[in-house]
């Protein structure tokens, strides 16, 4: 078979619409799902009040909503869609990304080490009863570390040529060693106190993101993409190996740790204030794929905005669906597995 | 342009492949380089090209030692094309070849409208404007390996190195591709080294060829110096005729009685 080993629909010969006219239907859907976001919940607001309340944070207009509706959009909805908004388009970009870097439609985020990383510092500092921002940034701090050791182990070992491979591996045994961190600490942990508390962290909720938080995690996830941005196209080439890329005049150790940095950086941010949000960054590039097809100039972008879309829809869910609220995480893996199979069982023969 | 080495060996770590290479490629050369399995043509290829370190020696280029050079320096003067693959991804054909631009590219950057002219350019030059919007896995191991010419056509190298470009092709395609090869050096001067298993790639299109192994000495000359019944015998350990197919040019075939 042609394809044997190639993933991704290519994209269809007709010219309409075109990329930049996708890219742009994305980006236009992302204001109307953040303001039916405002009105979903518990107690409900209506969209237009919504938006009265947020305008009149810039602009002196006369006051017609209760002091409670102000309070649920302004502390409590508001940074949660700009949460959802980070993390969906940090994770989602950061996945397609390493997919590209590593060769492989089957890379997460996660694959160097980064959540597990940063849920060893999270419930560390649970552990140690540290504030919400010290758990944070320990959380961050420790994805970022787990992710270098990774590194540090692959530059140790690797041979010229065999650099994504020893990467994914070192990834493989430093996330294992900082999972058993975690379950070492679950184990001391107060099994009722710190216990739960960490265990509930690890199922990544939004439940208790307020503003200051918001604002911590879109300076790393915003200057990651950025970053990620700039080296989109150069994704393409590190696609077809290493030593490929070379020939075609790319220095790929500038490249790859670059991008390695940029992910980790937008993965670290968004465990840091979220939890493991599991499988968006699995299954949100391989939608954007078959949308605007598998170039990443086109795909980066495309999986960004893809991403902020699909995990504020699914924190709608989260928040809607039952009467005590669901954890994100859980529900982002319990939607995305199917949908992940749907996939798999479309591209059947392509992974044969 | 001209790419020369100098006494150069190479190999893995504590373990040399191939010693004391000596070879000069000029715009215009189409040089064939042949030897058996294991010999270590690819490996040559690799450290020529900088994928691998050389153990001893040096490469010049114009006359300047390349040690040096930035990947971005070496790719402007020396393309290379790899055996045909599929990458993960069904990239456009248009994107594949528009990724020769790299070299003349920044890391952090995208390609311009002038790098993508040069892409449609090379893409319509090579005669696969029809598969522009086609996903280079969809398409046949001939095209496949004529856009990663194209390719390294759009790196607007001097040279173009190619590692088997005829080895997984159809008959057809083999000698489309060979020819293809030929008017590039014809019409644009490049200067092109090409390894092959089939003695008459270089008895028939090559200006020159080198042999190499096993075990023994790196030879290089004229397709009908090197290309003889004594050499192929004693290289391939086997028995071949030369057959002559004009006045000038005779092509190799195994010899009668090996055949029976």
């Amino acid at each position: 078979m042609k394809d044997a080993d190639s993933v991704g629909f290519p994209p269809r010969s007709s010219t309409f619409p075109t990329l930049a006219a996708k890219l742009w239907i994305l980006a236009a859907a992302i204001p109307i799902a953040v303001v039916l976001s405002f009105a979903i919940g518990r107690i409900a607001v209506s969209p237009t009040t919504a938006m009265q309340i947020l305008v009149s944070r810039i602009f002196e207009i006369p006051k017609n909503w209760p002091e409670q509706a102000e309070t649920i959009v302004l502390v409590i909805r508001l940074p949660r869609i700009g949460a959802a908004l980070l993390i969906g388009l940090g994770l989602s970009a950061a996945g397609a990304a390493f997919q590209g870097l590593f060769r492989n439609p089957l890379v997460s985020p996660d694959i160097l080490g980064v959540s597990a990383g940063a849920g060893f510092g999270a419930s560390l500092g649970i552990l140690i009863s540290l504030g919400p921002m010290g758990v944070q940034a320990l959380a961050f701090g420790c994805g970022l570390l787990a992710v270098l050791s990774t590194y540090a182990v692959a530059l140790r070992f690797g041979r010229a040529g065999e650099t994504a491979l020893i990467l994914i591996l070192s990834g493989i045994i430093i996330g294992a060693l900082f999972s058993a961190f975690i379950s070492a600490i679950k184990f001391v942990a107060d099994p009722d106190n710190t216990l739960p508390a960490i265990t509930y962290w690890l199922m990544g909720s939004l439940s208790s993101v307020d503003a200051v938080d918001v604002y911590a995690a879109a300076g790393p996830i915003l200057a990651g993409f950025i970053l990620l941005m700039s080296l989109r196209w150069n994704l393409n080439i590190m696609a077809f190996g290493e030593g490929e890329a070379r020939s075609l005049g790319v220095n790929t150790r500038l490249v790859r740790s670059a991008i390695i940095f940029a992910a980790t950086l937008m993965t670290a941010a968004t465990v840091a204030i979220s939890g493991v949000v599991g499988l968006v960054g699995l299954v949100v590039p391989h939608i954007a794929r078959a949308y605007v097809g598998p170039n990443f100039s086109a795909l980066i972008p495309g999986s960004a905005l893809l991403g902020a879309l699909f995990v504020v829809l699914m924190d709608n869910l989260a928040r809607s669906l039952f009467s005590s609220e669901l954890p994100l995480g859980v529900l982002t893996e319990i939607v995305g597995a199917p949908f992940f199979l749907f996939l798999l069982s479309r591209a059947g023969q392509v992974w044969a | 342009m001209e790419i020369e080495l100098r006494h150069v060996s190479c190999g893995y770590a504590g373990k040399t492949v191939v010693t004391d290479v000596n070879l000069i490629v000029r715009s215009g050369d189409f040089l064939c380089l042949l030897g058996p399995n294991g010999v270590g043509k690819t490996t040559l290829f690799k450290s020529i090209l900088g994928l691998q370190p050389i153990i001893d020696g040096s490469i010049l280029v114009d006359g300047k030692t390349i040690r040096n050079w930035s990947r971005r320096r070496f790719a402007r003067a020396v393309g290379y094309v790899a055996k045909a693959h599929t990458p993960p991804f069904s990239f456009k054909v248009i994107d594949v070849v528009a990724m020769g631009r790299a070299a003349h590219i920044g890391p952090f950057a995208s390609p311009s409208a002038h790098d993508m002219a040069i892409a449609e350019e090379v893409l319509s030059a090579i005669g696969l404007r029809h598969l522009r919007d086609v996903a280079y896995t969809r398409i046949s191991g001939g095209e496949r390996q004529l856009v990663l010419i194209a390719r390294a056509l759009a790196q607007q190298p001097g040279f173009l190195f190619m590692d088997e470009p005829t080895s997984n092709l159809d008959y057809g395609n083999q000698v489309r591709v060979l020819t293809h090869i030929l008017t590039l050096i014809r019409r644009q001067g490049l200067g092109v080294v090409m390894t092959t298993h089939n003695p008459n790639d270089a008895l028939l299109y090559a200006s020159a060829v080198a042999i190499m192994g096993p075990g023994r000495r790196f030879i290089t000359g004229s397709p009908r110096q090197i290309i003889t019944k004594d050499i192929l015998d004693e290289r391939y350990r086997v028995s071949v005729q030369m057959v002559p197919i004009s006045e000038h040019i005779s092509i190799c075939v195994p010899a009668r009685d090996a055949q029976s």
